[in-house]
């Protein structure tokens, strides 16, 4: 189809036209062409048909999906939980508690630590007998003062 | 994007985005929220989850990532809200925030991919989308399917602002002035991108539909 020869329309033009996004005096003047030039109604009508040819994407989105994104999006505004320092704190305590009791010097003949390292001390000195002498002089010592205050 | 800006001059909305609640009531629902009601601020989301999904799906064509955008719009909005003002809807409020994050995200990509492939120019075809499996699909899917898949191939190959501008334009009927305060962008710009993007869309739909038997 052949255009006027002074056709200048360019398809910006003719797209914005469809739009009805062209300011009204260019509107109005575009509508005058088209009712002369017959090339310029078939660009025009082709556009129009490729436009309308073009799908409008839709997801339906199900109650249940609409509910579940929903209470994610609430659970992410809901505050971060602030730490609980009650819980720690009773945390630490008792850990403390615990290592002061395993360090606490044993007392009582039950407990199986203050034996064993009474022994490996015992063991110790058995090894050493020059120490052993001088607790041997050391209780002599004892020993002879102890008479000398009976005496 | 601006958090702390939560209003804007526009409502010119398409009517079918209208939400079924009056301006008054939609403060009313607001002002519920921001007292801490949390069963208004669920009420709020479930009237618009539905539109911001699809809206976020248009112009990203991945229903993932859509669902993500929108996650994250309402959670700009509850932040938003002690900031409120009320003077333009929550859904145009919405749109806007659903608008520029996507941008965001379509340029991150485009980024992403171009540090890949070392692309010289935004305007070039993307490889990933170029050779992207575009397989015809089972005999028994229907052709709107598969001529919506292909729209999102083609959408693809525009830039973030083209394929912003006219996914707005065309799919959503917003105004081309509408468009410009949603983006930051000039009318000029705003209409030089439709044109471009209407330009490939047509080609590439075209070339398509011939190739189809």
């Amino acid at each position: 189809m052949k255009r006027q020869p002074d056709c200048t329309i360019k398809e910006e033009s003719l797209l914005l036209f469809h739009y009805r996004e062209l300011a009204p005096k260019e509107r109005l003047a575009l509508t005058e062409h088209l009712r002369q030039c017959p090339a310029c109604r078939q660009r025009l009508a082709e556009l129009k048909n490729s436009l309308a040819s073009l799908p409008r994407p839709t997801l339906e989105l199900s109650a249940a999906e609409v509910g579940w994104l929903s209470a994610r999006i609430a659970a992410r505004t809901r505050p971060a939980p602030r730490p609980r320092f009650w819980l720690w704190s009773g945390a630490v305590a008792t850990a403390a508690l615990v290592v002061s009791l395993a360090a606490w010097p044993p007392t009582g003949p039950d407990s199986r630590l203050g034996v064993m390292g009474r022994t490996s001390g015992e063991i110790g000195m058995v090894e050493d007998p020059e120490l052993l002498q001088n607790m041997d002089l050391l209780q002599n010592l004892d020993l002879l003062q102890e008479l000398k205050q009976v005496g | 994007m601006s958090n702390g800006v939560a209003v804007i001059e526009t409502n010119g909305l398409p009517e079918e985005w209208e939400v079924n609640t009056s301006a008054a009531e939609e403060a009313a629902l607001l002002e519920r929220i921001r007292q801490g009601n949390t069963a208004a601020f669920d009420k709020l989301v479930r009237d618009h989850l539905p539109r911001v999904v699809n809206l976020a799906y248009r112009l990203l064509g991945d229903r993932n990532e859509a669902e993500d955008i929108a996650q994250e719009a309402f959670l700009r909005l509850h932040r938003s809200l002690p900031n409120f003002r009320g003077e333009c809807l929550v859904m145009t409020w919405l749109y806007r925030v659903v608008s520029r994050l996507v941008v965001d995200h379509l340029r991150r990509e485009r980024l992403r991919r171009r540090l890949f492939f070392f692309r010289r120019d935004e305007e070039d075809p993307d490889p990933v989308d170029t050779f992207a499996d575009t397989a015809p699909s089972p005999r028994d899917q229907l052709l709107a399917r598969e001529t919506e898949k292909r729209l999102f191939v083609a959408l693809g190959k525009l830039s973030a602002r083209q394929r912003a501008v006219f996914v707005l334009r065309h799919q959503e009927g917003l105004p081309l002035r509408e468009i410009g305060d949603l983006l930051g962008l000039r009318e000029g710009t705003i209409k030089a991108h439709l044109h471009r993007a209407v330009q490939v869309l047509r080609k590439d739909l075209n070339d398509w539909q011939e190739d189809t038997p």
